[in-house]
């Protein structure tokens, strides 16, 4: 898998948020991306995911554009974002929702043993199965929304503010989660407020900064940076 | 006692030809939280639809079939036309396009088919039906159970398929919907085709039962739906059928204690109680706006 990014423009209106950016993301990249509130790492989630129209450049995915692309297009071919704010389907059932999220794929078998499999790593998902995921606390919630994004089995999948509104032993284990995504060989992108939990679980770091990057290293590397450590960690 | 019994079940057929159009009306707010004030003039044209196969020599169940889909179609255009364009813009709009997509299907109709009254024929054999020494009428029972198939049948499409799941998810969050890679569009799509459809088959069997087809039914049914819909409980499909069985019960009793010029009344009432007593509806549940 490769995701290319060259020369994105694109924002909202009259206001241009990405100015120029260009990244590529290949397979097993697990990337954070750095920036103050309304840097436009959310802008850059939407514009893969084909959520705004950018004004110019080109998204490219193995090749091919995807630049003008449908969301609901882009599950098949294995971009899956998880959305800020959870939004699981608060009426269905855990079960359900999984299943949704399989929405794309045609495999009942597959879909099945990605089920199970889920519940082995998420007692809780597994007992409250037959729950309204609405009733699930927050960060069972995001669990849910994220084992759901995995259930179509992306090649790129895109996590915006996964610690929103969870409490710090929640924002634990959805960290860990996410860390433990790192054998199965998906690319990932997460944009994250809390940048010390985001850089725990991913290599690399691409700090935005006047609507393109910045700085794009290893994550071990940016934290020896001390601009960075006095702009984002405090000292 | 008898006479009231038989009455019951003019009350019965009646309901359950609303409770269909009600259906078609409250399955686009279900999922949209639009009120859609085109629905019964596209059912009103399904009914013309119908009437006019049924001149060309049509078999009757092939007309009313194919009247049924042309409901389908023109709501999937008003859709398309009306809707879309407008989806995401304040909700006042899209209420004035679908009464404007209305009002053009109201002319389009009195252009083709005139301003008269028509009547339309009886494709229901009449005959006494006795149940237990209470004669009831087999146009009743014919309607009731063509209604209640219908019912089962749509709300075992919504509730158990996985298209039915994916309407779910889009009534529930539109944006997530399109996060899993669920067409949003052919889901409303489909919705407003399964709203055409339902109504086109309620606007035959109150055609055949009033033995009329007339322009304004596009209004009167827009209302009949709204006040069904509102009964229930708006955007709950178990709401509108049962809103409508009510609303029929409620304007035959209406019709056997104070006489037919209160039928019509009697709708406008429900629809002023229920907003003042319990706007959600005797089924519904507020649902809490996302914040
Ligand atoms: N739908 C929108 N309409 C108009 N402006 C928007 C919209 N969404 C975001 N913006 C603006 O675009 C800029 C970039 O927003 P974006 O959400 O990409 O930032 P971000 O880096 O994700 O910030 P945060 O850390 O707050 O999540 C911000 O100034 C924001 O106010
Ligand atoms: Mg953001």
């Amino acid at each position: 898998m490769t995701l290319e990014i060259e020369n994105l423009r694109a924002g909202y209106g009259d206001r241009v948020i990405l100015d120029g950016l260009s990244m590529r993301i290949d397979t097993g990249d697990r990337i954070s991306l750095i920036g103050h509130n309304g840097a436009g790492k959310s802008t850059i989630i939407k514009a893969i995911t084909g959520q705004i129209r950018p004004r110019s450049g080109a998204i490219r995915f193995d090749g091919q554009p995807i630049t003008r692309m449908d969301t609901a297009d882009l599950v098949p071919l294995g971009i899956v974002q998880v959305p800020p704010g959870r939004r699981v389907f608060p009426r269905l059932s855990v079960e359900q929702n999984l299943r949704m999220g399989a929405y794309t794929r045609k495999d009942r078998t597959g879909i099945a043993a990605d089920i199970a499999a889920t519940y082995d790593r998420f007692p809780v998902l597994a007992r409250k199965r037959a729950h309204a995921a609405g009733t699930m606390s927050g960060g069972e919630q995001q669990m849910l929304a994220i084992a759901r994004a995995l259930m179509s089995r992306p090649r790129l999948l895109l996590v915006d503010e996964p610690s929103l509104g969870l409490s710090p032993l929640m924002v634990e284990q959805v960290f860990e989660f996410l860390g433990g995504l790192k054998d199965s060989g998906v690319s990932i992108v997460l944009a994250e407020q809390n940048v010390r939990m985001a850089l725990k679980v991913t290599d690399r770091a691409v700090v935005l900064s006047q609507g393109a990057v910045r700085s794009d290293m290893s994550a071990a590397a940016l934290l020896q940076d001390a601009e960075f450590r006095r702009t984002y960690l405090g000292g | 006692m008898v006479y009231y019994l038989e009455q019951l079940s003019n009350g019965l057929a009646i309901g359950s030809i609303y409770a269909l159009i009600a259906l078609g009306y409250s399955l686009v707010y279900s999922i949209l939280n639009l009120i859609n004030f085109a629905h019964g003039y596209v059912i009103m044209v399904g009914a013309f639809v119908a009437l006019q196969l049924l001149a060309l020599g049509v078999h009757p169940a092939l007309a009313v079939l194919l009247a049924c889909c042309s409901g389908a179609l023109i709501a999937m255009l008003v859709e398309r036309i009306a809707y879309r364009p407008v989806r995401h813009a304040n909700r006042v709009i899209p209420m004035i396009s679908a009464l404007g997509a209305g009002l053009v299907l109201s002319a389009a109709a009195q252009l083709i088919w005139g301003p008269e009254v028509r009547s339309f024929p009886q494709l229901i054999p009449r005959f006494p039906v006795e149940i237990g020494g209470i004669n009831l009428s087999s146009q009743s029972l014919v309607i009731l159970a063509i209604s209640v198939v219908l019912v089962v049948a749509s709300s075992w499409f919504l509730h158990r398929t996985r298209f039915g799941l994916a309407a779910q998810c889009v009534r529930q969050d539109m944006v997530a919907a399109q996060l899993m890679g669920i067409p949003v569009n052919t889901v409303i799509v489909a919705i407003y085709a399964l709203g055409g459809f339902l109504g086109v088959a309620g606007s035959i069997l109150f055609a055949m039962y009033f033995n009329a087809v007339f322009i304004q039914m596009g209004l009167l049914a827009t209302t009949k739906a709204w006040a069904a819909a509102m009964l229930g409980g708006i955007g709950s499909f178990q709401g509108a059928f049962w809103g409508g069985i009510l609303l029929g019960l409620a304007e035959t009793l209406a019709v056997i204690t104070v006489g037919s010029a209160y039928r019509d009344g009697v709708s406008m009432a429900i629809i002023v109680g229920v907003l003042l007593l319990r706007p959600a509806g005797l089924f519904g549940t507020t649902i809490k706006e996302r914040s």
